[in-house]
């Protein structure tokens, strides 16, 4: 299980400021934030702890059971980009 | 021990709450005073995004409470800086000033027409919807059925979903109550968004088109394909190109829904210009292809290939463009006070002693919400060293005489309290209709309210 | 050089295992084992920034002596001279009860540090042991010691079979589950069981995070749990929805019965403000899902009727068979018989405390007496007090009184790594460790783990040159003052003699240490081996867990589960007689805690990596309420109770439920730096200066943490004309 950043986001990263396992990229320290149109979380790194979705100013994060049949693409979506970014 | 840090910021948008709440946290004894031109604090949060995207419009909330909760910060709205209160007087006040006032200017296209009746800046129209007071008595006529909308970014989407979404759909919105109204007679059944480059080059993001397919919009997609477009990159903007390009082909692939209002998405197309006897009729394109820049970039070059589009309506949303302030040096060419770092630089690029800007007036007006967090974290970090180097003024007037000052020049001024009795009478006005508020869109009655005279 | 270092954490009982990287003398990272089986993915942020807290900027490098108002840098040598002479004199001429000692949160969670603390008091000999868990799990030991015959038969949630959870006063979205069980990752577990056709309800007044994720919500009313359970119990036995029990012998089942049907539903219904209709729903669900939990945590033990409502949850667990049965309070035996252990070794206390007469719980009198037991003179008064690894004035009630109560000990010596609140008018302050410095096994979780598991848990890093972790301190001081360490004759002159023997060949390891406890501890199990637990560096999961173990375990003298003890059956009538609780003019709104994920109790609030947003409690808020009292999100509000006051932001939160406010503790605790006394910092305000110390549930001597009534005055004035003074500022004036 994991948790997925849905089109909301409005890449404050304050999600990246509370995560514990650092699964959230781009971070605001690395190169790819500034033309990053999301944030994206790796569900392979992701733990589950509800903590990006606290601290989420505009409720963009979401537990992936939670997801509404409409937001279910951005599993995929947070998904691949974190496959992406690892292979790179 | 030196006195607590005094600063003034200048527009309660995105980059203002960033500010302030950052030198709030980095500062434990700072005090902060935000000053707005409105009663309501938000800059485009309130009047630039979209209704529909009712979640995002929570950022302010969260940075206020917390700024709030700091018990070192005050708001003070409906005070214009440059008229009721100059530079030198917050510079007396207060250690610094910062200035976050955005970029309220538009762009211009340059081509003929574009001051016909029924052409005009996409900004305006987003202001207008969103009930801004400067731009509530303004009015578009509605009464065509085809739209276009000029550009590729995420303000384009926004005015052309807004056109087509309907009345149902805008009215558990926060939408201005002149613009549902306005909505509901709309005729239009279709909006073309013109693209100068290709789909691989447009500036609005994933989630933006994603979202288009929820809608039961007939989307269509002409002349995605270009030359070269599937970047090889695998950080996150060479990742959202290939997914927009895809996203771009799923809709392509998909069965025409004659019904539906339909959203054409065309790139390649650069408008040449705006032709009416009184109002807008058409609108002359040229078809573009991709050309090497030079630079490693692609651009668009004309083919020559030049074709019409009726329409009665024209919005170009080709962007922002920052305006003067008074009393601050200003880079026309970009928009922008000139700056290093948020440190505002005269004409010898040396810097003005305790003035500071942050957000689109300090870069630009380009990224999305949060992209001013570091832009103004940048800005913040500049001024704490300026304080502790101490190169900031002092300033004269302490505490006291500063709230003295404010009653004398702004007695209409609105505090946080005041917001929150406008927030409360918005959000009690919607519950009766099923709206998530009605925005009040009067100064005088926003300031009536505020003070609890209603 | 790059060292990995494969341990578990000790902030909370989720004993996430991590994994450590070290970089010569400093640690790069803190992550999950995602190689431990079984403890890892809890992992939060209390983890990631521990090695913060051990660089805290104020950390006591040395023993600190207290001289007028300021702290000087000692040796241990004079630290524990001074100290034992104190002790020593304090005890000839006033008694051993003249010594008191508080045992705090941090200290639990080291095996070493707990056992010899404990090996001290019995060398001093004092009765007057104080420790954190009075203030909230007394209850479950009492209610342990009725129903089971022991404090320590505590029945972890078999999670992965349950269909049905019951889960009342504990919101495990922030706490993980943990609390005086050991459930690793267990709140994923109860969605990943909600995914696959469980049934969640989750009973809280507010709607908690985990609320949000429920099948069925129960907003009760604060401190009524116990009419909810009793409603539930009611409707079981009248719609005859019990089940035989099939692991354990029942009695008093009779008893429970007629009590559970002679309370009117109606009533039930009222007290805790759940209506009729829900309550059947919700007893039958429970009653008749294949398998179910009832499990009740600090919601519930926080409030004057927590032992009836802990008690009846229980009952119905055992009445619809859910003790030591799939899905239901799985006993684990562990690797050794604890509570046969502890039977034998260290017999119940009889000491009663001085003033009100009251027994020990779990061997430790309860926080709220403290205050009075120090101040009030006369024989037995304490004098002194040693407090190891705690901050008593904020995590008990009253803190006000408790704080003037230490400015006038004769002797306050304070075991820590930094001087907290509670230290404030320390004479002595001891270094402590970190957790990341230290080693070894902690034997006492065996038998509240939901699966049989054991990790011995490696130092990444040894403590800063000079400390000595806390174990030695303690042994040091037992053998200064010549007294008899754990109480035994013999045991001082068996210290003394390996220490001589380690020094003359050499061999550290030679020296009584706590390595031999855990090892004797393993051995006495017979079921695993000390070195086969060190070969699994990543914890091992030693085998399947198993059912049936509880039957043997029970130490009642009849050997049944008793469902109906005659005091809480007092009890629940005596508060089935009282009215139903009216408005009060005064103090109109009920205040309630929760918890929060990067909050352990007092200690980390000021850690750099943590609070990155709001670093501070508030009071949260129904919108409702704060539109009465025209409070707005973020505005500062003065919080009133008979007790005391305190001034907090606030917070509206449309999950809160109306009438009822919710501030966490823990804040609003000073950290000075004793070696300039002047510097403080603190963040937030203690909830609990609001708590009276007086109010307690008789049975388990809790205060009532969750049902204090108080009011809320706006403080509009200062947020808008005169700013707030900073919190830094603020602490360094007081």
């Amino acid at each position: 299980m994991s948790y997925v950043i849905t089109g909301t986001c409005v890449n404050d990263g304050a999600c990246v400021d509370v995560c514990p396992v650092d699964c959230i990229h781009p971070t605001p320290a690395e190169p790819g934030f500034l033309g990053a149109d999301m944030l994206y979380i790796d569900p392979d790194v992701c733990v589950s702890c509800n903590a990006c979705a606290e601290a989420c100013p505009v409720g963009a994060v979401m537990d992936e059971k939670s997801l509404p049949p409409e937001l279910l693409r951005y599993r995929d979506i947070n998904a691949e980009f974190s496959r992406l970014r690892k292979d790179s | 021990m030196s006195a607590p840090l005094r600063v003034a910021i200048v527009g309660s948008g995105p980059a203002g709450f960033y500010a302030a709440n950052d030198l709030l946290k980095r500062d434990p004894a700072s005090r902060v005073e935000l000053f707005d031109r409105l009663p309501t604090p938000g800059g485009l949060v309130r009047s630039g995004v979209s209704p529909d995207h009712a979640a995002r419009r929570e950022v302010i909330a969260t940075y206020e409470r917390l700024a709030m909760a700091s018990h070192r910060f005050r708001f003070h709205g409906n005070i214009e800086i440059g008229r009721q209160l100059t530079h030198e007087d917050l510079l007396r006040c207060h250690h610094a000033v910062i200035y976050a006032c955005g970029s309220a200017g538009d762009r211009r296209l340059g081509i003929p027409g574009e001051d016909l009746p029924g052409s005009h800046a996409a900004t305006s129209f987003v202001s207008w919807y969103n009930g801004h007071p400067d731009f509530a008595a303004q009015s578009f006529d509605l009464s065509c059925e085809r739209a276009i909308v000029i550009g590729n970014g995420n303000v384009a989407l926004d005015v052309a979903r807004m056109l087509l979404l309907g009345h149902d759909r805008l009215h558990p919105t926060d939408v201005a109550d002149h613009a549902l109204r306005a909505f509901a007679e709309s005729r239009i059944r279709e909006v073309v968004v013109l693209g100068r480059r290709g789909a691989a080059q447009c500036a609005f993001t994933t989630p933006e088109l994603l979202e288009l397919g929820h809608h039961d919009l007939d989307v269509r997609v002409e002349h995605a394909a270009s030359a070269g477009a599937k970047p090889a990159g695998r950080d996150a903007r060479a990742y959202a190109v290939q997914l927009k390009l895809r996203l771009l082909d799923e809709y392509a692939a998909r069965a025409a829904l004659p019904d539906a209002r339909r959203l054409v998405l065309r790139f390649l197309n650069s408008p040449l210009a705006i032709v009416g006897r009184d109002r807008v009729e058409t609108l002359r394109v040229v078809r573009n292809r991709l050309v090497s820049g030079g630079r490693g970039d692609l651009v668009a070059e004309s083919t020559g290939e030049i074709s019409e589009i009726t329409a009665g309506l024209v919005l170009r949303a080709v962007g922002y463009r920052g305006l003067p302030v008074v009393g601050l040096p200003f880079d026309a060419a970009r928009g922008i006070v000139p700056n290093v770092g948020g440190r505002i630089v005269g004409e010898n690029r040396r810097p003005m002693r305790g003035a500071y800007v942050a957000g689109w007036l300090k870069r630009g007006p380009s990224g999305v919400i949060g992209t001013n967090k570091g832009c103004s974290q940048e800005t913040v970090a500049c001024l704490l060293q300026d304080f502790a180097g101490d190169r900031l003024p002092i300033p004269d007037i302490d505490d006291q005489g500063t709230q003295r000052l404010l009653t004398e020049r702004c007695p209409d001024r609105v505090d946080y309290l005041g917001w929150k009795k406008i927030d409360r009478h918005e959000r009690l006005g919607g519950m009766d209709q099923q709206r998530l508020r009605v925005k009040l869109v009067d100064l005088q009655r926003m300031t009536a309210v505020a003070s609890g005279r209603f | 050089m790059i060292r990995t270092v494969f341990t578990h954490c000790h902030y909370c009982v989720c004993l996430c295992g991590v994994k450590v990287t070290v970089d010569n003398d400093e640690v790069t990272s803190i992550e999950p084992d995602r190689d431990n089986p079984y403890t890892w993915s809890d992992f939060c942020r209390k983890g990631k920034t521990a090695a913060e807290t051990r660089k805290h900027p104020q950390r006591l490098m040395s023993p600190m002596k207290r001289v007028g108002e300021r702290y000087v840098a000692a040796t241990y040598e004079e630290a524990i001279a001074d100290i034992a002479s104190r002790l020593k004199r304090i005890i000839a001429e006033h008694g051993a009860d003249a010594v008191g000692t508080y045992h705090g949160n941090p200290l639990g969670f080291s095996f070493a540090g707990s056992i010899f603390f404990a090996g001290l008091l019995d060398a001093l000999g004092t009765g007057n042991r104080y420790w954190v868990g009075s203030v909230d799990q007394n209850n479950t030991h009492v209610v342990q010691q009725a129903m089971y015959g022991s404090e320590l038969i505590a029945m972890p949630p078999d999670i992965d079979e349950c269909k049905c959870f019951l889960l009342v006063g504990m919101d495990p979205a922030q706490s993980k589950f943990g609390w005086t069980e050991v459930v690793p990752n267990g709140w994923t577990r109860v969605l990943n069981a909600q995914a696959g056709g469980a049934d969640v309800i989750v009973v809280d007044p507010r709607r908690s995070n985990s609320a949000e994720r429920a099948n069925t919500h129960l907003a009760v009313l604060p401190g009524q749990d116990w009419a909810l359970l009793l409603g539930l119990l009611h409707v079981t036995f009248e719609e005859r929805l019990e089940r035989p029990a099939t692991a354990v012998p029942l009695s008093g089942v009779g008893t429970l019965r007629s009590l559970a049907l002679e309370a009117d539903l109606e009533d039930l219904s009222a007290r805790c403000g759940i209506p009729v209709p829900v309550i059947r729903d919700v007893a039958r669900r429970f009653a008749k899902a294949p398998r179910a939990m009832c499990v009740m945590h600090t919601g519930v033990a926080h409030n004057l009727t927590g032992t009836i409502a802990e008690w009846l949850g229980n009952a119905l667990n055992a009445v619809t068979d859910r003790l030591d049965t799939p899905g239901g309070r799985r006993f684990e035996s562990g690797y050794m018989d604890l509570v046969k252990i502890f039977a034998g070794f260290a017999p119940p206390t009889t000491h009663r405390t001085r003033l009100r007469n009251l027994p020990a719980i779990a061997g430790f009198h309860a926080l709220a007496e403290l205050a009075d037991e120090i101040i009030t003179p006369g024989k037995g008064q304490i004098r002194a007090m040693i407090v190891a690894a705690g901050n008593p004035v904020v995590s008990g009630p009253d803190s006000a009184a408790l704080d003037q109560a230490f400015a006038g000990l004769d002797l306050l010596v304070a075991v820590d790594t930094v001087q907290r609140e509670s230290h404030r008018h320390a004479h002595w302050l001891i270094p402590g460790t970190h957790w990341l410095e230290r080693e070894g096994l902690h034997a006492l979780f065996a038998g509240i783990m939901d699966k049989p598991f054991a990790q011995y848990a490696n130092q990444a890093l040894p403590p800063p040159a000079g400390i000595r972790e806390e174990w030695s301190f303690f042994t040091d001081l037992a053998l200064a003052m010549d007294r008899p360490m754990f109480g035994k004759r013999g045991v001082n002159g068996f210290i003394r003699a390996t220490r001589w023997l380690a020094h003359v060949t050499g061999r550290p390891q030679l020296a009584m240490n706590p390595r031999w406890v855990e090892w004797l501890l393993v051995a006495s199990g017979r079921q695993l081996k000390y070195g086969d637990i060190r070969k699994h560096p990543h914890g091992w999961l030693y085998r399947e867990k198993r059912y049936g173990d509880l039957a043997a375990a029970i130490r009642t003298p009849d050997k049944t589960v008793h469902c109906a003890p005659p005091a809480f059956v007092d009890e629940c009538r005596r508060h089935l007689a009282e009215p139903r609780s009216l408005a009060n003019p005064e103090f109109p709104l009920m205040m309630i805690n929760r918890r929060t994920r990067e909050s352990m109790n007092s200690w980390l609030n000021e850690t750099p990596g943590l609070f990155e947003q709001l670093r501070s409690n508030s009071v949260e808020i129904h919108p409702q309420d704060a539109a009465t009292l025209q409070l707005e999100d973020g505005a500062w509000t003065r919080v009133i109770s008979a007790t005391g006051a305190i001034e907090l932001p606030v917070t509206i939160s449309p999950g809160a439920r109306p009438g009822v406010i919710t501030i966490a503790h823990g804040w609003g605790s000073r950290i000075f730096d004793p070696g300039e006394t002047l510097k403080a910092q603190s963040f937030g305000a203690n909830r609990n200066k609001l708590v009276a110390r007086t109010l307690l549930d008789p049975l388990s001597q809790t205060p009532a943490f969750n049902t204090t009534r108080v009011r809320l005055e706006p403080l509009h004035a200062s947020a808008q004309v005169t700013m707030h003074a900073s919190t830094s500022e603020e602490a360094a004036v007081s």
